[in-house]
């Protein structure tokens, strides 16, 4: 493949609305004229790095303290000491079943927006697939709409055993597939096996691998062992790991790049809602599962209607083709005075950050400075662009965790506040000189490097260009250049070729992001080392005690933010318009609230 | 006659594979990979395994070669981001993709004429210089500016028309409901094509209408209204229809911006996904539809000039 392009050749400016994007991009094509393709590339603007912690760092530890059993209960009795802000600020209040206080009514359709077609396949991920998947299918575990600590779903209770090594999980009985035939722990087993089975390419590989055994003890007891304690395997089982049927997949071909042909066509899940109708380009509906474990649904149907421009997202909900959207900053405006939509606010595991390549041949050795990082968050106006980017709603970031992940968000690590005179002063002391250009150089080399981001997300391309500002001020030239997200996804994770990011992640609601952090971890993509946090997280796997576990991770976390492992700015806040007739939406962020539709109700 | 007919056909059987390997080429070079390759959460050797099992790491030579002897067999691949082979992909878009196309030539051709015929019959009156403007106006005017619009002022503003979709979701399908989904997208689609067609129904007429045997139909004593619907756009009509013919191919490729505009879910749409996606079997699939249609065209309306022209020799020498 030729990707030797000019880089300038996707600049910032031709990103236009993605709709004129579109339209080029069409026209080329059916006229054959390609280069317009190349020109303007793609990648639909809202696709997030959803990234599982997968682990290619090998996760040895030698630790082997005394044995306590994690019960159902302990990731979320873990406490939450931390002055958490609510992260759900309703302009009305949040409807639960508590605060709503009406008898659910049955019947109605609920009609939820994703962005292109579906494939109801849970190995590939994406969030258009996951948000249907999460009406489909169940996990062993799912997040709690409250913190984010696993809950039982398909497992009715899990627990460690004495060596620390073998997790048992207890199924739920009584749970059938949608077709019928009862869910067992056969099901568990092949499912688990086939997301840890290379040839299938899954997104929980990396989950999976530390995992040497997985077996049925007997039909509803499933037994998972690795050769190192995994204490954070609960909570990554949450994530998007779903069980499917065995009697239905294990005849059906397929592998990394192909699907099976009948599941996708007809998925059968355990989920609250079972398959309808699928039009590609226009919609895939989902039924209420009259069996369902917890109880038939009250909304008669879901419909995943596929709208590709964000725009009109917010003009269905106002005319109520839709009930629900995730509107910008920008965009709501456009809903003040909609007397039939209210709007929540959501905390997300999601940060926004800067960092350089620190292995990078011309910089690396800067940026893998410590020194150098600090200086530069003293330069970055991380509240400047809180405001000014996200009018306000945005947090602080101190770390890769977020407030809204309560059970492990530290609030007093240390943060640096924008000060350019410190900033500049500390790169002087580092050895830095200001050339007769006004940009900073050491050794004859220039601090000037080209600062990538994803085109298409007003939100990162603005604090893009508030950070090409901000270093300008103490005499960096970074220049932002805007990418496409599938061609930056391939310049920082599969070829390392970049000078520096401003970038964001969505992460699994774990403190064990040992992928991001460890050397060498997988999605480690700036490159960060440090042994003694290497270590803190092979400490942090082997210890199963939610207080202890929490030391660690705080001990951890602290370094991170002290030595600015890559400069943090802030944790997004997503908004929701929902449709004041739909009751009891969960209280959490719009990829979560899919586990909970079957709560959902419309007076 | 035969000899012309083979030789036509091999021409075309040229010029699709010469489509092809640029559309192949071209694809290539568009930076980034397969978005379904890049899935957030993939680690970097995942992704790598993932492109050497797809055979993205052949040169793109033996990449073309391989698509060529499977497409000869009649298998166009599979999608990479739907999983699904691309010929069931497409026979599903296509039914819905001819109802827009349908629509808008029926509309397109009824008006033009029509409009076409009261130009001329009227010619430099207030009606032939509005019909004039109108003309203009929809041959420059682009079609997704001219989507937006309407979407503004029916849907938004006036709540008379869906504003994209092909059907009320949550309802049982009805006749009536599919006809306010296509209204818009038709108009649209149709607005260019009418007005080329205006365009020459009104010249077509006018020279018919100075001609001697109009003349004589007028003196024998025939209804104004006879001679010109009857007479005149009966021979009028030859250089019309290869007009609309014509215009079929180009109406394919406007079919993907306003099936983008109006979210119609046909094959324009799934060509702007696979393009945006890099979803390479798809792409390839829809371009080598759509070159077959728009080289078949060709060829028929280069067979009809032959059949109905009496005037139009084979010259060969």
């Amino acid at each position: 493949m030729s990707l030797d392009l000019p880089r300038g050749w996707i600049s910032a400016t031709l990103d236009r609305r993605t709709l004129l994007r579109r339209t080029i991009v069409g026209a080329g094509l059916t006229a054959v004229s390609g280069s317009l393709l190349a020109a303007c590339g793609g990648g639909s603007s809202d696709k997030t790095p959803e990234a599982a912690a997968s682990s290619a760092a090998a996760t040895t530890s030698s630790a082997a303290s005394t044995s306590t059993a994690a019960s159902t209960s302990t990731a979320a009795s873990g406490g939450s000491s931390a002055a958490t802000p609510s992260s759900s600020v309703a302009v009305t209040p949040a409807a639960s079943a508590a605060s709503s206080g009406k008898t659910p009514k049955k019947g109605g359709v609920l009609k939820i927006p994703v962005n292109t077609n579906v494939t109801p396949w849970p190995p590939i991920g994406q969030i258009q697939n996951l948000l249907v998947n999460k009406s489909l299918f169940n996990g062993l575990v799912r997040f709690s709409a409250e913190d984010w600590s696993p809950q039982p779903d398909l497992a009715e209770k899990w627990e460690i055993s004495s060596d620390k090594l073998t997790w048992t999980f207890t199924l739920r009985q009584g749970v059938k597939w949608h077709d019928g035939k009862p869910f067992t722990a056969d099901d568990v087993v092949w499912s688990l096996k086939m997301y840890a089975d290379p040839n299938v390419n899954s997104i929980l590989l990396g989950n999976l691998k530390p995992l040497t055994a997985i077996e049925a003890a007997d039909q509803y007891t499933v037994k998972l062992t690795s050769k190192e304690p995994y204490s954070s395997l609960p909570e990554l089982l949450c994530y998007l790991t779903f069980m499917l049927p065995k009697h239905l997949l294990e005849n059906e071909k397929f592998d990394r790049s192909n699907f099976p042909q009948a599941f996708i066509q007809k998925p059968v899940g355990t989920g609250p809602f079972k398959f309808g109708e699928h039009q590609p380009g226009d919609h895939f509906t989902v039924l209420a599962n009259e069996d369902y474990y917890e109880g038939r649904p009250y909304v008669d149907q879901v419909i995943y209607r596929i709208v590709k421009d964000q725009n009109s997202t917010i003009s269905q909900v106002k005319t109520g083709e839709l009930d629900v959207a995730w509107p910008t900053v920008a965009q709501l405006a456009g809903l003040e005075g909609s007397s039939n939509i209210r709007i929540a606010e959501q905390g997300l595991m999601d940060y926004r950050f800067f960092s350089g390549y620190q292995k990078n041949p011309k910089f690396g050795p800067w940026f893998s400075d410590k020194r150098v990082r600090v200086a530069m968050a003293y330069a970055i106006d991380a509240n400047g662009i809180i405001q000014q980017v996200t009018k306000g709603k945005g947090k602080r970031s101190n770390g890769p965790i977020p407030p809204a992940l309560k059970n492990w968000y530290f609030p007093d690590l240390p943060t640096y506040d924008y000060n350019p005179d410190t900033a500049q002063k500390q790169l002087m002391e580092f050895g830095f000189k200001k050339g007769s250009d006004g940009v900073l150089e050491k050794d004859g080399q220039k601090f000037s490097f080209i600062m990538y981001s994803d085109t298409g997300q007003p939100e990162r391309e603005q604090t893009a260009l508030i950070l090409q500002q901000n270093f300008k001020d103490i005499g960096i030239d970074a220049k932002y250049q805007g990418i496409e997200f599938a061609q930056l996804q391939k310049a920082y994770r599969v070829d390392h070729d970049f000078e520096a990011m401003a970038y964001y992640y969505v992460t699994p609601a774990t403190p064990d992001l040992h992928s991001y952090w460890q050397t060498g971890g997988s999605t480690n993509e700036w490159a960060y080392s440090n042994t003694e946090v290497d270590k803190l997280f092979l400490d942090g796997l082997a210890e199963f005690d939610p207080d202890k576990r929490k030391a660690i991770y705080k001990q951890l976390y602290t370094i991170l933010a002290e030595e600015q492992a890559v400069n943090y700015i802030y944790h997004p806040t997503e908004l929701q318009a929902i449709s004041t007739k739909l009751q009891d939406w969960p209280d959490t962020d719009y990829r979560d609230a899919m586990l909970y539709l079957n709560k959902v109700w419309i007076e | 006659m035969g000899q012309y007919v083979v030789g036509r056909l091999a021409q075309s059987v040229v010029l699709l594979i010469f489509v092809s390997i640029l559309t192949f080429g071209l694809i290539h070079v568009a930076p980034g990979g397969p978005a379904v390759l890049l899935a957030p959460g993939m680690s970097g050797a995942q992704i790598a395994e993932a492109q050497q099992s797809l055979g993205l790491n052949d040169p793109i030579p033996v990449q073309y070669v391989r698509w060529l002897g499977h497409l000869v067999h009649g298998d166009l691949g599979r999608s990479y981001s739907q999983g699904l082979d691309v010929t069931t992909l497409i026979t599903k878009r296509l039914s819905v993709t001819l109802q827009l196309l349908f629509t808008a030539l029926v509309l397109s051709a009824i008006f033009g004429i029509l409009i076409g015929v009261v130009s001329a019959m009227h010619r430099n009156s207030l009606i032939d210089h509005l019909a004039t403007g109108f003309s203009f106006f929809g041959m420059s005017v682009p079609t997704f500016w001219l989507g937006l619009m309407l979407i503004i002022l029916f849907s938004i503003k006036l709540h008379l028309l869906p504003s994209s979709g092909a059907q009320t979701l949550g309802q049982p399908a009805t006749a009536t409901d599919r006809l306010e989904h296509l209204l818009m997208p038709a108009v649209v689609l149709a607005v260019a094509n009418l007005a080329q067609i205006a365009r020459y129904t009104r010249s077509s007429m006018i020279e018919v209408l100075q001609a001697d045997y109009l003349r004589t139909a007028r003196a024998k004593g025939l209804r104004e209204q006879s001679v010109v619907w009857r007479h005149a756009l009966r021979n009028a009509m030859i250089p019309v229809i290869t007009v609309i013919a014509l215009g079929i191919p180009r109406m394919v490729g406007g079919a993907a911006i306003t099936e983008s505009v109006f979210a119609w879910p046909g094959m324009g749409q799934l060509a702007v996904d696979s393009a945006l996606q890099r979803d390479y079997p798809t792409i390839m699939g829809i371009t080598m539809m759509v070159s077959v249609v728009v080289i078949l065209t060709n060829f028929l309306t280069d067979l009809s000039y032959l059949l109905i022209d009496p005037r139009v020799k084979l010259n060969r020498g």
